[in-house]
């Protein structure tokens, strides 16, 4: 019998609910107080979907419930936050931001993919600038992809970017987004993270805010270094600029007008009064009122079209379709990963054997079988 | 080789949807069994309008097989992961995928009765043999329980005409496919 899966439950409750009767608990999960009872006390073992409801009522992981054990499969958190400019405070949608983790997390479960080969990452901004190539930031997330191997997903209804490790591979999960400028700042953010070593050894501790203050601090300066060298916008004298030079380097940069107006505040430049004017517009707005490079094609547009596209790893999506092809997942990871519809999403699959005749399920049963 | 019969929630609401529960308890005989959280999901499915017999499947496959160790539940935890879908609840499939954990670690001689094509997969994969609740209709009629004319309504009832099976798709491929 499950008597350590009964002993764990019943140290959770009295952690997590002290005083609550246990038939309190029974009934939140579906069981009957006499089979609770007898489970916790291992006279009974747990079904799975009862484990499941445990887990999610005590905040525990399945697999940790069943064996008192870490699972090796956890992913291992590198950063989870949202910084709110307008409250200076880190919110997040938690619930929201778990069920995208595990759903990226089955992803990558489904397949066997290699883990990360360990390349270097510098600590160093101008460093990583430098291996990641000029232009780096027009697309950014394959340029991380093909030079530090770190997989970067883009996907909707993530209230928040997020760093983890999963099945021994940096993955860098952000909000689908037609404002390449975010976007950057996130991925250059969430890569510092991984550049700078942050890793949260127990998603479960209680959060450690003087470390992560630090951590996201240190996240910022590397981003905004990373971004922004201070040796560049040093370099420029910012009383010849106009709205126009200005629009075309937030072009090339691929940064927002807010983090370019507090960086060179951070750097103490002084703007003339139409630069600073400039720089208090929305970043969209400045390039479509001052940018002369917008043709008839519409370049802006076509940016915000490339932000807001969905992304996961080429490496990721190959694993599934050969796993499809093997009959060793379903297509539905496939299809959410393209984000269209299972039904369409034409990638063969074995067709299926059933067992032997049904004569011989038939005598397997006992059962007489004549003709039609 | 006696096999037992082991079926998952799909095909209890298969059955229950066509009221023919009665079909399943003359088939299985006392060679049904299942699993717990398969127990489980019937109960919950009882409660929809036009499955109330389904608890019928309680005095047919008797007590729940439940898992006895930590290693039916980690297996039960990665065979469904293999089968699921960004998006579905947890519970979701893990009957399915607790009944085939039963099974493998228990060397249980039996055949998996499942409508559920990821799962049957995956049982294959391990070496178990697989049916769907069509087969159990083919049964059904190589053993003079129903007509196939009775059996071709009971798959129109359950639309399995639109389902992949090309043996579903007209009323005589069926007729031919449980003749063979």
């Amino acid at each position: 019998m499950t008597e350590g899966i009964g002993a764990r439950v019943r140290d959770l409750i009295h952690q997590m609910y002290p005083g609550r009767a246990e038939k309190d608990i029974a009934e939140l999960v579906g069981m009957t107080p006499d089979a609770f009872s007898r489970a916790l006390n291992g006279k009974r073992g747990f079904a799975a979907v009862e484990v499941a409801r445990l887990a999610e009522l005590l905040g525990a992981s399945m697999y940790w419930l069943a064996t008192g054990e870490r699972d090796p499969h956890e992913p291992v958190v590198v950063a989870r936050h949202e910084f709110d400019r307008r409250t200076r405070s880190r919110s997040a949608d938690w619930d929201a931001m778990k069920l995208v983790e595990d759903d990226v997390h089955l992803a990558y479960r489904q397949v066997n993919l290699p883990a990360w080969d360990q390349r270097v990452v510098p600590a160093d901004p101008e460093e990583a600038r430098a291996m990641l190539g000029p232009g780096a930031v027009r697309d950014l997330a394959t340029r991380l992809e093909d030079v530090f191997g770190i997989d970067v997903i883009k996907i909707g209804g993530v209230p928040t970017a997020l760093t983890m490790i999963l099945a021994g591979r940096p993955v860098i999960v952000l909000g689908e987004t037609g404002n390449w400028f975010y976007l950057n700042w996130s991925l250059a953010h969430e890569f510092a993270h991984l550049a700078l070593g942050h890793v949260v050894a127990d998603s479960h501790a209680p959060v450690d805010a003087r470390l992560v203050d630090q951590q996201e601090a240190d996240a910022n300066a590397f981003a905004a270094e990373f971004l922004l060298p201070r040796t560049e916008l040093l370099a420029i004298d910012w009383q010849k600029e106009t709205a126009r030079s200005v629009a075309a380097r937030l072009w090339e940069w691929g940064v927002s007008t807010d983090a370019l107006r507090t960086r060179l505040a951070a750097l103490k430049c002084v703007l003339p009064a139409e630069l600073s004017a400039a720089l208090s517009l929305k970043t969209q707005t400045l390039l479509r009122r001052h940018w002369d490079g917008n043709t008839a094609d519409d370049l802006i547009t076509v940016r915000m079209e490339e932000a807001a596209a969905r992304k996961f790893p080429l490496a990721l999506r190959v694993a599934h379709i050969e796993a499809i092809a093997a009959g060793r997942v379903p297509k539905g990871t496939l299809a959410w990963m393209l984000d269209i519809d299972e039904a369409d999403l034409e990638v063969d699959e074995p067709e299926a054997e059933y067992g032997d005749s049904i004569d011989v399920l038939a005598a397997d049963l006992g059962l007489e079988v004549s003709g039609r | 080789m006696s096999a037992l019969f082991i079926p998952d929630n799909t095909v209890l609401v298969n059955f229950a949807r066509i009221r023919r529960m009665d079909l399943l308890r003359q088939l299985v005989g006392h060679r049904g069994q299942w699993c717990a959280t398969v127990s489980h999901e019937c109960d919950l499915s009882s409660h929809q309008p036009g499955l109330e017999t389904i608890v019928e499947a309680h005095e047919i496959f008797g007590e729940p097989l439940v898992p006895e160790t930590g290693q039916e539940h980690i297996d039960t935890q990665a065979i469904r992961t293999s089968f699921a879908r960004p998006g579905e609840p947890k519970t979701k499939h893990l009957g399915e995928a607790e009944t085939i954990a039963i099974i493998l670690n228990r060397n249980i001689v039996a055949a998996f009765i499942t409508d559920d094509e990821s799962a049957a997969r995956r049982a294959r994969r391990e070496g178990i043999v697989t049916y769907t609740t069509w087969h159990i209709l083919k049964l059904a009629v190589k053993t003079r329980l129903v007509t196939v004319e009775e059996a071709w309504q009971h798959v129109i009832d359950l639309e399995g005409h639109k389902r992949r099976h090309p043996f579903l798709k007209e009323q005589d491929l069926f007729f031919m496919w449980c003749g063979e």
